[in-house]
């Protein structure tokens, strides 16, 4: 009969102890919600494998830090998404070579989907590609996942705010930018249309 | 009606509209640039109703906002888009949260693991080797074996060097020299005429070098070993003489 996993806690000590076994466990337990943020944010599957060994080196090299009291993820994801930033900027300065596929999986892949829903969730994926990094940090953090506001804002060591006004700018960039990529007649329903009060401006 | 309120936003002007405050972020640094130009009114209730769309529960404001989406156009044509946009990013995350981690990755990090854990290995911990002492292992070593080194090169063996130093044995074995091709000047006996040096001493009544100065008279140098001397210069400051030299 397998043992019961321990709880965050006692796996935490345990790594703090210095137990390779309970390191061991600790990585299995959060290597896929690493990878999964280093991979939205990266693109890449290969620079991801690498951000998420680089993230548990890291963790395991200030194991002494981690909280037992709370979960260990926003401080991983932390390091993580600070590992994966850095190659961002690496990579606009062109110290660090473009991926060569891009990666993100395809949500539209049932028979219900319909051929503007995936023109628009690929728009919207490599939408995300161009945010500026804080932005897309949030973005990513939000939708894949699905950390609430206050966690993000515990992992990127901002306030509340910021990230609200982040995600919002975020939101009206991708706005943007599915306008610009379906415009005019190609927009999905609501999209591509001026607003009228955009066209108005205000009343005297 | 497309819109509440009827005077245009200005940079740096508080209004009081919406909820009443006379401060609210969402106008001041959300302003006009990400909401399209539109009213005031609209602005505040845009950022309000993007919360709700992200999730903020009902409240006070909230119910303003939805009021005011039933009465206009503009936002509930934003909103509209907005909707799609994260509606479409839920779609992203929910295909993203499908994915695993490739298998392998302990392997890695336990093998690069495995090549940092010497340097915090236990023995090493008890025998209190700290980096400085790394550090200064080479240079101890270095200066043990100078002395050999240059005899090997003057001509000599390394076990001249170590009855130089005093090694129990070594003098037997000094006898028998090992002489390695060296130029002609850096023969022992080249520097011995040219720094009149002679078993780890500086003769006083050596004459100068042709061309050089008078050697400094030193004394005896301590333990055996060829120190550097100090050459004077027919008309100028001493100069010291490179240690490698001095040694060979």
């Amino acid at each position: 009969m397998a043992e019961p996993e321990p709880d965050d806690a006692s796996l935490v000590n345990s790594v703090r102890d210095g137990d390779l076994k309970a390191f061991e466990a600790f990585y299995r337990r959060y290597e896929t919600a690493v990878y999964r943020t280093a991979l939205a944010l990266l693109r890449d599957e290969m620079a991801a494998e690498e951000v998420v060994a680089d993230t548990f080196l890291r963790a395991h090299g200030a194991r002494q830090r981690i909280d037992p009291a709370r979960s260990p993820l926003p401080w991983l994801q932390r390091i993580a998404v600070n590992l994966a930033l850095n190659r961002l900027r690496r990579r606009s300065l062109g110290l660090e070579p473009l991926p060569e596929r891009d990666r993100w999986p395809d949500p539209a892949t049932g028979p219900e989907t319909t051929v503007e829903r995936r023109e628009m969730t690929v728009a919207l994926a490599q939408g995300i590609a161009r945010l500026p990094a804080p932005m897309r940090a949030v973005v990513v953090l939000r939708f894949v996942q699905d950390s609430s506001l206050a966690e993000i804002a515990e992992t990127l060591e901002c306030p509340v705010g910021t990230v609200k006004s982040r995600l919002h700018n975020a939101l009206r960039l991708l706005r943007d930018d599915l306008r610009r990529e379906f415009e005019p007649a190609a927009a999905p329903a609501g999209l591509g249309q001026p607003l009228p009060g955009e066209l108005e401006g205000p009343a005297a | 009606m497309t819109s509440g309120g009827g005077r245009p936003r200005r940079f740096g002007v508080a209004h009081r509209s919406g909820g009443g405050r006379w401060f609210d972020p969402a106008r001041w640094f959300g302003g006009a640039r990400w909401f399209g130009g539109g009213h005031s009114t609209c602005m505040v209730h845009r950022a309000t109703l993007l919360e709700v769309l992200d999730g903020r529960p009902r409240d006070r404001a909230v119910e303003q906002a939805l009021e005011h989406l039933g009465r206009c156009d503009a936002c509930r044509r934003d909103m509209a888009e907005l909707a799609l946009i994260v509606a479409g990013l839920r779609r992203l995350g929910a295909a993203a949260r499908r994915l695993d981690a490739p298998g392998g990755g302990w392997g890695r990090v336990a093998q690069r693991l495995g090549e940092t854990r010497p340097s915090t290995a236990p023995w090493l911990r008890a025998g209190r080797i700290s980096l400085a002492g790394l550090v200064a292992l080479p240079l101890v070593a270095a200066l043990l074996v100078a002395p050999g080194l240059a005899a090997r090169l003057t001509g000599q063996t390394i076990a001249t060097a170590g009855a130089t130093l005093g090694v129990p044995g070594a003098s037997a074995s000094a006898q028998q020299p090992a002489p390695l091709p060296v130029p002609e000047a850096l023969h022992a006996a080249a520097l011995e005429r040219a720094f009149a040096i002679s078993d780890g001493s500086v003769a006083d009544d050596v004459p100068a070098p042709a061309g050089g100065g008078a050697v400094t008279p030193r004394g005896p140098l301590p333990d055996g070993l060829l120190l550097p001397a100090l050459v004077v210069p027919a008309n100028g400051p001493a100069a010291p003489v490179p240690s490698t030299m001095a040694a060979e």
